[in-house]
């Protein structure tokens, strides 16, 4: 049992891999057997994740993993400290209930053997992808990590409505530019320093903030990380790619995808260069002036659209500008605003397209016209979609309040006003889109639909589908009630000791 | 003239290599921008993968520096180009492989949806589905 404990980090990633490579071999003799060992991997993932976090909070100190016993320097290690062990924990759920939900979408769709064990293997090297990127400590690791997200996010969009190749293929041509501007990044970082290991990294960098190869690096990660995180003006791949991905795939790729390049940033711009210094407040400004246009661009982009995903996934570009906002803001409140809207905005965005998959399932629906009177008949699935629109909003006692709320303790201690009037204005705006919806759900006729499921079932959904969408209610709310202990118990320190530093 | 050489030489390989290879990445991302054939776009997105590529094999070479294969005779690190950058860059080729076939198997299921992979035919009023 000891010897397990002590490979905990390892174990997280190469669990999902695991069932990665088993599902298409085992798929071939059965079918359930396949979809069963990635479920099952993946959730013996969150039993580890949880016990790597445990192990952080009550020691009080970063895990460090050696690969194959290399020392940090020349072998890759993995750090895992207060910080990345939530996200961590964060992305092993949604991948688990993810995975769960897609398989009533299996038996409604009639697909084959080879559809199903490729979808599931994606799926669980989508997961891979995701946990390696948020628990390494190594930069050139970290893109080997984005390029797995990247191709199986290719796929999982792909295999989508008829218009998901399309998506997928622009959204590989951005991608794939993201990736080479973070190379490039690396390259002039690696040329500077002569290491690619993030807190060997750091200590080398402190004499060298100001060199020209440190400031076009800062700027190429900028881009290379705005990119996948759908920052404004670099976000012309994001609403194509979050509408028409496959409807069961969508809470993963919408909900986390663009959050954990967002950590990503945090770590290199905070643990690695020098935030103190004044080429990175310049950076820091043009990242807030791209933060508020994107926020106030999202919000009135998702105005004008009736398609639930579009609608969702403009909004997210809005939710990402928040994050942003708190790296450009900078201080204790700042950074602590934007690693909880990191995780609520995860779950509140994964818990909406859960919702829209649902509807899509269930009744065919894509357009909130068509939503009249649902609630009658989908109780649950309509309680998750207001719990989240609410959250999303910003509400009290749910998760999105209090990151929306530390955004604005920071910008005010910071003494720039001119970002909580944004915070407010989108917030404004968000009720509008939101409410639109909520309008169209209560209050709206009933119209015609395409298809209607006979009620086979004794609850509205299969319950494959009804426990996502009740864990994702079960976060918003506990993340709300239970935040300061979150904060104090475990982000505090680690922001502390290791961000700003 | 030979003095006007050796600068030439000198300014090549320590200046000129970087601007070709930021030449070769302005080119291709350029096309990736302007093609409207998605094949083409494809490849110029290799083309750009080719050329961060010669960006980090550039800075891993040193004057004098002969391959980092262990020789009996030569025991200074000094003698050596740095492999390392080798080592990431293998690396990175295997990635950019796993992404053109990516792109080429999305390109075949584009082609069979749409009976075309020419941009403007798909978006604009050519494409069968509109």
């Amino acid at each position: 049992m000891n010897q397990i404990a002590d490979h905990l980090p390892v174990l997280v990633i190469l669990l999902p891999l695991c069932g990665t490579l088993l599902c298409p071999i085992i798929s071939h003799f059965n079918i359930n057997a396949g979809k069963r060992t990635v479920i099952t991997a993946l959730f013996l993932s969150i039993v580890c994740a949880v016990l790597q976090l445990i192990q952080v909070i009550t020691t009080g100190e970063a895990i460090h993993y050696w690969l194959g016993g290399w020392a940090p320097p020349i072998g890759i290690e993995f750090v895992i400290d207060g910080l990345n062990g939530v996200v961590i924990l964060l992305v092993a759920i949604i991948s688990f209930t993810t995975a769960l939900y897609s398989s009533p979408f299996e038996k409604l769709e009639r697909i084959d053997r080879i559809h199903s064990a490729g979808y599931y293997s994606m799926l669980a090297f989508l997961s891979v992808g995701l946990l390696g990127l948020s628990s390494t400590g190594d930069a050139f690791n970290l893109y080997v990590f984005m390029e797995i997200t990247a191709i199986s996010g290719y796929g999982l969009i792909a295999v989508g409505e008829d218009k998901g190749p399309i998506a997928s293929f622009r959204y590989l041509m951005t991608g794939t530019i993201g990736a080479c501007m973070y190379l490039l990044g690396i390259g002039f970082l690696y040329a500077a320093t002569g290491t690619l290991n993030m807190a060997d990294l750091a200590d080398r960098l402190t004499g060298l903030m100001d060199s020209p190869l440190i400031v076009m690096s800062a700027a190429c990660l900028i881009v290379g990380f705005g990119i996948k995180m759908a920052l404004f003006p670099l976000h012309g791949w994001q609403p194509a790619a979050h509408s028409y991905a496959h409807p069961a795939a969508d809470p993963m790729i919408a909900g986390i995808m663009i959050k954990i390049p967002a950590y990503a940033m945090l770590r290199f711009f905070f643990c690695i260069f020098d935030e103190q210094s004044h080429v990175m407040q310049l950076f820091f400004n043009a990242i807030g002036v791209m933060a508020v246009i994107g926020i106030l661009f999202g919000s009135l982009k998702a105005l004008r659209y009736d398609t639930y995903n579009k609608i969702l996934a403009y909004s997210s570009i809005g939710q990402v500008g928040y994050i942003a906002m708190g790296f450009a803001i900078g201080n204790f409140y700042g950074i602590i605003g934007a690693i909880l809207h990191i995780v609520s905005h995860a779950f509140m965005k994964a818990g909406l397209f859960y919702t829209s998959g649902a509807l899509k399932y269930k009744y065919g629906i894509h357009d909130i016209n068509e939503l009249g009177q649902v609630y009658r008949k989908m109780p649950v699935t309509s309680l998750t979609m207001v719990i989240c629109a609410l959250s999303m909003i910003g509400l009290p006692p749910f998760a999105g309040f209090f990151s929306k709320w530390y955004l604005a303790l920071g910008a005010i201690e910071k003494g720039n006003y001119f970002y909580v009037a944004v915070l407010i204005l989108s917030s404004l705006l968000g009720a509008i889109y939101f409410f639109r919806i909520m309008e169209k759900l209560f209050m709206g006729e009933k119209t015609a639909r395409e298809k209607e499921l006979p009620e086979k079932s004794r609850f509205e959904l299969p319950w494959q589908m009804l426990l996502p969408l009740l864990t994702v209610v079960a976060a918003v709310i506990l993340l709300g009630l239970f935040n300061a202990y979150i904060v104090n118990g475990v982000l505090k320190t680690t922001i502390w000791e290791v961000v700003l530093t | 003239m030979s003095e006007l050489i050796e600068k030439l030489e000198f300014f090549l390989a320590d200046r000129g290599i970087y601007m070709l290879t930021l030449i070769l990445f302005a080119v291709a991302v350029y096309g990736m921008i302007a093609c409207g054939n998605y094949m083409k776009k494809l490849m110029c997105m290799n083309m750009m993968q080719v050329s961060i590529i010669f960006f980090f094999l550039t800075f891993g070479q040193k004057n004098g520096g002969t391959l980092p294969v262990a020789i009996d005779e030569v025991l200074s690190a000094e003698a050596y180009i740095n492999p390392l950058p080798h080592a990431l860059m293998l690396t990175a080729i295997v990635v950019s492989l796993g992404t053109t076939g990516v792109g080429l198997a999305l390109l075949m299921r584009i082609k069979d949806i749409y009976g075309t992979i020419e941009e403007d035919r798909i978006t604009g009023d050519g494409g069968k589905k509109q």
